[in-house]
C-alpha cells in the first residue's frame, strides 16, 4: 500500500513560480513517514497536489496504482486524508461526524456495522462521552480529535493527515500519534503526515522529508535529518540537537533565529 | 488497539438521537394531510355555488356518483389545486433546502435568487406578444431556468464563496430592470395581465399543469434525497467533504441543475410564490438540526404544509373571492426573515 510521488510540481494561478518543484519519494508500507519544513515551505501544498485537489504537474502512485487512473471515490475509498482546514461549525452531533468518515458505505437508514465502528473509535480516543454533543459545542482541540476520528473510522489502506496535531495538548498529542502508530503497524497502511514539532516527528516517524525553497532538502531516518546544519539551513534557527537517552530520537532544542531581530519599542 | 469496547449499545444510542427527529416527520405529514383537506373545504366562491362539508367528503369518496356541479368544483377544481400547493410547497422547500446547503448561506433561495422575477419577466414577454397560456407557462420555465444557467455560470469559478450569490442579485436586478422596461412599452391590458400573473396564484392549476409538475418533482426530489449523506457532509464545509471523498463540484452542478428544473417548474404554472424556499429550510433546521436526511424531508414538508395552510388562508381573507397566495407567503415570510437575521445578529450559530 505504499506511496510514491515523482517529479511532483505545483504552481499556483497566477503566481510566476512553483511552490513545490520537482519533488520525488516514497513512504513504504508500515511505517509513518513525516514532512517538515518551515512555514509556507509547501508542506499542505504538496498533500493536496499528491491528492488531485490542486492538480500538479508529475506522477503519483498509491499502492502501485497511477493517481490518475483511480477514480474519486476508488482514490477516497483508499486513502484517510485528513485536511488541516477547520471544518464549519456544525450543529451535527459528535456521532454523527465521526460517521460521516463513512461516507462511502453510508446508507440512508446507518447499518449498525457503521454505528459500531464508530463507536469503537470515538472509544479509543476518549471520545464517548461526547457522542450527543453539537459539534460546534467542542473546544479546538476536541474537533481535532474528532477529525482523527473521522479519518480512521473508514479503515484507509493509506493514510494521510495535514497537522494532525494542530491544536492538541500533550495528552493528545501523544494519544493521537500512538494510535496512527498503532494503526499503520497493524494495518500495515503508508502513512503520511505533516508535522510542525519537530520532536514528535522525530520520534513518531520512521522517515522524514525536510522541504526547502519548494524541494527536498533532505531526506532519511530522524537521526540523518535532525542534524544541527539541517535544521539551521532550513529553518535559518540555531538549534542544539542531542539524542535523548529517553526516547533514543534526536530531540531540538531552538537557540536564536539566524537573522536575528532587534526589536525595539 | 488493545482496548476491548462494548458495542451493544451503538444502534440504541443512535436511535434515540433520532427518535425525536422521526416524530416530527410523521407531525408534519399529518399537518399536511390536515391543511390539504381544510383547503378542499374552505370554499372562495360565492355563496350560490357552496357545498357542504359531508357534501365535498362523499365527492371525494365517491366522485363517480356525485352530482355534476360538486364533481366540477371538487375533483376538476379544488382538489387539484389543493394537491397543486403542497406539491409545490413541497417543491420549493427542498429546492431552498438544497441552495442553502450548497450555497452555505441562510438567506439562499429560489425566491431571493431571483428565479421567480426571471419566470415573471418570461411571461410578460409572452403576454405582450399575446401568445397563449401554454406559451405563457412555457416562456417562464424558459426563463427561470436561464437564470438559474447565468447564476451559475457567473459564479462558478468561486463556488464556495458569496459569488454565486452575488451574481444572483445582480440577474434579479436585470430582470427586474427589463421588466419594468417591458411594462412600460405594454398597453394597459397587458399590463393588467402582467401584473395578474405576476402575484402568484393557485388558482391556474389544472390537471395537466398538477400532473407535469408531479413528474418532474418525483424524478428530481428521489436525486437529491439520494445524496442526503453528501449534503450532511458539505454542512461541514467544501474543504471537509472534498477530504471525506464527496466529489464537490460535481455534486454542486447535479444539485443546481435539479433544483433549477424544480424551481422553474414550480413558478411557471403558478407565477412568483415567495418565501416558502427560505421559511421552510429555517424551520427546519430549527427543528432537526443539519442532517440531510431529516433537513430536506423536514424542509419539503414545512414547504408544503406551509404553502397549503396559505392557501387555506387566501381563501378566507375576502369572502367570495381567492387572494392570491403569492401575496400571503410573502406576507407570512416576513417575520421569517427578521427571525433569520436578528438570529445571525445575536452571533448565535443556527440552531
Amino acid at each position: 500500500m505504499s506511496i510514491k510521488v515523482k517529479n511532483l510540481q505545483y504552481t499556483y494561478p497566477k503566481a510566476k513560480s512553483p511552490v513545490i518543484k520537482d519533488i520525488s519519494f516514497e513512504v513504504p508500507d508500515g511505517c509513518i513517514t513525516s514532512i517538515i519544513g518551515s512555514n509556507g515551505v509547501g508542506k499542505s501544498t504538496l498533500i493536496k497536489s499528491m491528492i488531485g485537489i490542486f492538480k500538479g504537474i508529475g506522477d503519483v502512485w498509491f499502492n502501485d496504482e497511477n493517481k490518475n487512473d483511480l477514480s474519486h471515490r476508488d482514490l477516497y475509498h483508499l486513502i484517510g486524508y485528513m485536511t488541516q482546514e477547520n471544518a464549519l461549525l456544525s450543529s451535527l452531533s459528535v456521532l454523527d461526524v465521526v460517521l460521516l468518515g463513512r461516507l462511502g458505505t453510508l446508507n440512508i437508514r446507518v447499518q449498525d456495522e457503521d454505528i459500531e465502528k464508530a463507536m469503537t473509535m470515538m472509544k479509543l480516543l476518549h471520545l464517548e462521552h461526547l457522542q450527543g454533543r453539537p459539534f460546534y459545542a467542542l473546544s479546538g482541540g476536541q474537533r481535532r480529535m474528532v477529525d482523527v476520528a473521522q479519518t480512521l473510522v473508514r479503515e484507509p489502506k493509506i493514510i494521510i493527515m495535514d497537522e494532525p496535531t494542530a491544536n492538541l495538548d500533550l495528552v493528545n498529542e501523544l494519544q493521537v500519534l500512538e494510535l496512527v502508530k498503532s494503526y499503520t503497524r497493524q494495518k500495515n497502511t503508508a502513512t503520511l503526515l505533516t508535522l510542525h514539532d519537530l520532536n514528535l516527528a522525530a520520534r513518531y516517524s520512521d522517515h522524514l522529508v525536510l522541504l526547502k525553497d519548494g524541494v527536498v532538502f533532505q531526506e532519511g531516518t530522524p537521526d540523518e535529518v535532525i542534524t544541527e546544519e539541517n535544521i539551521k539551513e532550513a529553518y535559518g534557527v540555531e538549534v542544539h540537537v542531542h539524542i535523548s537517552s529517553k526516547t533514543g530520537t534526536p530531540m531540538v532544542l531552538p537557540l536564536t533565529a539566524v537573522n536575528k531581530t532587534e526589536y525595539i519599542f | 488497539m488493545k482496548r476491548n469496547v462494548d458495542n451493544d449499545s451503538g444502534r440504541a444510542v443512535y436511535a434515540r438521537q433520532n427518535h425525536r427527529k422521526y416524530l416530527i416527520i410523521i407531525t408534519l405529514i399529518l399537518l399536511c394531510i390536515v391543511a390539504a383537506v381544510l383547503d378542499i373545504l374552505t370554499a372562495a366562491a360565492s355563496p350560490a355555488y357552496r357545498l357542504s362539508t359531508k357534501e365535498v367528503l362523499d365527492c371525494l369518496i365517491h366522485p363517480l356518483q356525485a352530482s355534476s356541479a360538486a364533481y366540477v368544483i371538487v375533483i376538476k377544481m379544488r382538489l387539484p389545486i389543493s394537491i397543486m400547493a403542497l406539491v409545490i410547497g413541497f417543491s420549493l422547500g427542498a429546492a431552498g433546502a438544497v441552495m442553502q446547503t450548497i450555497l452555505h448561506n441562510p438567506l439562499a433561495s429560489p425566491y431571493t435568487l431571483g428565479v421567480g422575477t426571471a419566470a415573471g419577466f418570461g411571461a410578460s414577454v409572452a403576454i405582450v406578444l399575446g401568445l397563449g397560456s401554454i406559451a405563457t407557462s412555457a416562456m417562464a420555465f424558459a426563463f427561470a431556468m436561464l437564470i438559474c444557467l447565468m447564476i451559475y455560470f457567473l459564479g462558478r469559478n468561486n463556488v464556495n464563496s458569496g459569488s454565486l450569490i452575488l451574481s444572483g442579485i445582480a440577474c434579479l436586478f436585470l430582470f427586474q430592470a427589463l421588466q419594468a422596461l417591458l411594462q412600460y412599452g405594454a398597453s394597459e391590458d397587458q399590463n393588467q395581465s402582467i401584473v395578474f400573473w405576476s402575484f402568484g396564484s393557485l388558482q391556474r392549476t389544472d390537471w395537466p399543469k398538477l400532473l407535469i409538475t408531479v413528474i418532474v418533482v418525483a424524478v428530481c426530489v428521489p436525486l437529491i434525497f439520494k445524496d442526503s449523506w453528501k449534503y450532511t457532509a458539505l454542512t461541514m464545509g467544501d474543504d471537509k467533504a472534498v477530504s471525506l471523498g464527496v466529489d464537490v463540484a460535481r455534486l454542486k452542478i447535479k444539485s443546481f441543475f435539479l433544483i433549477s428544473l424544480m424551481a422553474a417548474v414550480s413558478v411557471c404554472f403558478t407565477g412568483s410564490i415567495g418565501f416558502i424556499g427560505l421559511a421552510g429550510p429555517h424551520v427546519a433546521r430549527m427543528l432537526v438540526g443539519e442532517d440531510q436526511r431529516f433537513y430536506l424531508p423536514v424542509s419539503a414538508l414545512c414547504g408544503a404544509a406551509i404553502l397549503s395552510a396559505a392557501s387555506v388562508i387566501s381563501k378566507i381573507i375576502q369572502l367570495g373571492s381567492v387572494f392570491p397566495v403569492g401575496i400571503v407567503t410573502s406576507i407570512i415570510g416576513v417575520p421569517f426573515f427578521f427571525s433569520l437575521v436578528f438570529r445571525n445578529n445575536r452571533g448565535g450559530k443556527r440552531a
